[in-house]
């Protein structure tokens, strides 16, 4: 089977060790015997984003992603449509404040965005930096990560629970969007290696949505088990 | 307010003295006496501020050093108290109670984020800006908002000493008519074509966002660079390293100066370009200069190079959270042949905070060591698992990768298990504890 994933703006996305989301996809989709294609897209570019499995944008310096959200909007009805047809997508760090109606810089100055989802974004001087302990439903466990983000948002989000670290807004304990294959949440870098099981998680999703009767197979996962546990016991007891 | 401040300040260095304790304590406390303590100074003729997120203690170690030896008086804050308490305290260590510096030149190292708080009394003449790369994130946001900071600091009839190879320093100069000397590396043998690492602060023009082209590199976007679309380019070199020998650790300059370096890194060789560029700016006999870089001695706290049975080893010393001095360390490693193993490790992540970031493990190109006969990777210390699954998704066969808590539990491995040269990736805070490690004859094995 081939996995092709589409990695967006990798040169201007890139500012917090977000390619370790894509390395982690790779190695393991490769480790259940697919063949994994990854095409690196950036503002110079067009793009067939249809061609696809997984499309994947991280997160950039705030001058980054405004040059980034010009070009993205271009393609704003394409993402809308292949949202709603189950496409996948992993959105990290400020790449998320792209796909709500708008982002509102630090002078107040107002930006569009994709206006996927309701929510808007406010960016702020005093950036919010924290270690991230987070509960999520799909996967019945916790998530781990780090936040170092310059926005703070109004909205709906679902995608996980704050035990410790920042949530999405201010008034509710709720971190990222979950919609249909869409996963998007402030935490920053690589998240899918951090966590084995929301990989794992993942990577089954993808699979599955190609083929149901796959046969999965066990992965040694030890290393990244044994980080994630070290940091899960110090964090939740 | 004026002289209360400035003997407050002096009795507390007294005491510190009397105590053999130097610390930022007496500019912290004669700054909260009076807030204006910075504007009671008379400065001196030659006034150098060095800032940047990585060398600036060795290139303000050598101007003072050049300056000495070329017959100045000299004011440097050497122990690296670099925020505002620090440079206080060195200002009044070297004033008269009327506030005049009793010294021909200051020479001050500056953290970044403080230079918007000094520069406006404590004004220099000159600026090097060493570099501004990937550095503690956690604390500093990313390298955009450093540079609004220092930018923001700078006021016109600075002169600014800069790295004419990095296109990201040219962001200083894009609208502003400052002064600059250049200082670079002329392409040669260790020059390459294809880009070597990822995750760069600056591949885009920052005049016209046109993607840069580029002749060669030298390290990540450091190299040969030009805007295909506009007129930004790799300005002209004042200063240029027209030959590079690393194993003589011996530079020439622009084909006329010939001198040894400290040590034989790239970025290394770049703060002794800085020096010497800023030392050339002040007028200083060149001969000269080149005789006091020649003399100085290798810096063992940032790399060192020894023996052990027959058996190289190479400790680099990095600082976690600044993906450019492990991609440094990676590019050194790269130049050595024959098989290799590499310890990566540290105690901790970082001093300043409770929390562990690990997300600039991934904008280090450990993808590097793929290309090279490597025998093991040993992982030491609070995060091998973390390091480990790095080493894995780099490309690394598992069967290489070994972990271990600590160095005391790795020594076997390192010591006795492996044959390999040695090349000992390390936070600085491994360094010390590695090096005793290597050094104890006295293991029971």
């Amino acid at each position: 089977m081939n996995i092709k994933i589409a990695h967006l703006y990798y040169d201007l996305m890139n500012l917090y060790g977000d390619s370790g989301n894509i390395k982690a996809l790779k190695f393991y989709l490769e480790a259940q015997g697919m063949k994994v294609n990854v095409k690196r897209f950036s503002i110079d570019d067009e793009f067939s984003l249809d061609d696809y499995d997984v499309i994947y944008i991280g997160s950039g310096t705030e001058d980054n992603q405004k040059m980034v959200l010009n070009h993205l909007l271009k393609y704003k009805t394409t993402i809308n449509k292949l949202i709603e047809n189950n496409k996948f997508f992993l959105i990290t760090g400020n790449a998320f404040e792209l796909f709500g109606s708008k982002i509102i810089d630090m002078d107040g100055k107002e930006f569009k965005a994709l206006h996927i989802f309701d929510f808007v974004s406010k960016q702020i001087s005093k950036r919010k930096v924290d270690e991230a302990l987070f509960k999520c439903s799909l996967i019945n466990d916790y998530v781990i990560g780090f936040q170092n983000q310059s926005g703070t948002m109004e909205g709906k989000f679902n995608l996980f629970d704050v035990v410790k670290g920042i949530g999405s807004s201010e008034q509710n304990s709720k971190e990222g969007i979950h919609y249909k294959n869409f996963y998007g949440t402030y935490l920053i870098g690589p998240l899918l290696v951090r966590n084995y099981q929301f990989l794992n998680y993942f990577i089954k999703e993808l699979i599955s949505s190609k083929n149901k009767k796959f046969k999965f197979k066990k992965i040694n996962q030890n290393f990244e088990k044994k980080a994630f546990e070290k940091v899960v016991n110090k964090e939740a007891n | 307010m004026k002289i209360v401040s400035i003997i407050t300040g002096k009795i507390f260095i007294l005491i510190g003295k009397m105590l053999h304790k130097g610390s930022s304590l007496p500019g912290q406390i004669a700054l909260k006496i009076n807030k204006n303590l910075f504007k009671s100074f008379k400065l001196p003729q030659i006034v150098v501020a060095v800032t940047g997120s990585s060398g600036k203690g060795s290139i303000s170690s050598m101007i003072a050093d050049i300056l000495r030896k070329s017959g100045y008086t000299v004011a440097h804050n050497y122990k690296g108290s670099n925020l505002s308490a620090g440079i206080a305290t060195l200002l009044l260590e070297n004033c008269s109670l009327t506030g005049k510096i009793n010294k021909q030149a200051l020479v001050y190292e500056i953290d970044e984020r403080y230079t918007k708080f000094v520069f406006k009394d404590i004004t220099p003449q000159y600026v090097v800006i060493s570099n501004i790369c990937r550095d503690q994130p956690p604390r500093q946001g990313h390298f955009d908002l450093v540079f609004e900071e220092i930018k923001k600091a700078l006021k016109p009839g600075m002169h600014l000493i800069l790295n004419g190879d990095d296109p990201y320093l040219q962001k200083f100069v894009l609208n502003q008519n400052f002064p600059v000397t250049y200082y670079g590396i002329h392409k040669n043998s260790y020059s390459y074509k294809k880009s070597l690492f990822e995750n760069l602060n600056l591949v885009y023009c920052p005049k016209c966002h046109t993607k840069l082209d580029y002749a060669y590199y030298q390290f990540e976007n450091i190299g040969c660079y030009q805007c295909p679309s506009c007129d930004f380019k790799r300005p002209k070199i004042d200063y240029e390293i027209t030959k590079l020998n690393y194993e003589k650790k011996q530079i020439t300059i622009n084909n006329q100066y010939t001198l040894h370096v400290p040590s034989n890194t790239l970025y290394s060789i770049y703060n002794t370009m800085a020096s010497f560029t800023l030392a050339s700016c002040l007028n200083i006999d060149i001969d000269n200069i080149c005789t006091v870089i020649s003399n100085t001695s290798n810096n063992q706290k940032n790399t060192s190079v020894y023996k052990y049975q027959k058996r190289l080893v190479h400790v680099l010393n990095n600082k976690n959270e600044n993906a450019s001095t492990f991609n440094q360390s990676l590019l050194y490693t790269k130049r050595f042949k024959g098989k290799k193993v590499i310890v990566i490790g540290w105690k901790e992540i970082s001093r300043r905070y409770r929390f562990d970031d690990l997300s600039w493990l991934y904008d280090i190109d450990f993808e590097i060591l793929t290309g090279l006969d490597i025998e093991k990777v040993i992982c030491v210390g609070l995060h091998a698992f973390d390091i480990a699954t790095r080493m894995k998704l780099a490309g690394i066969n598992e069967k290489k990768i070994e972990t271990f808590p600590n160095l005391d539990e790795a020594k076997d491995a390192i010591k006795y298990k492996t044959k390999g040269d040695i090349f000992a990736i390390l936070n600085f805070d491994y360094v010390e504890p590695f090096n005793m490690l290597m050094e104890d004859e006295n293991d029971e094995h």
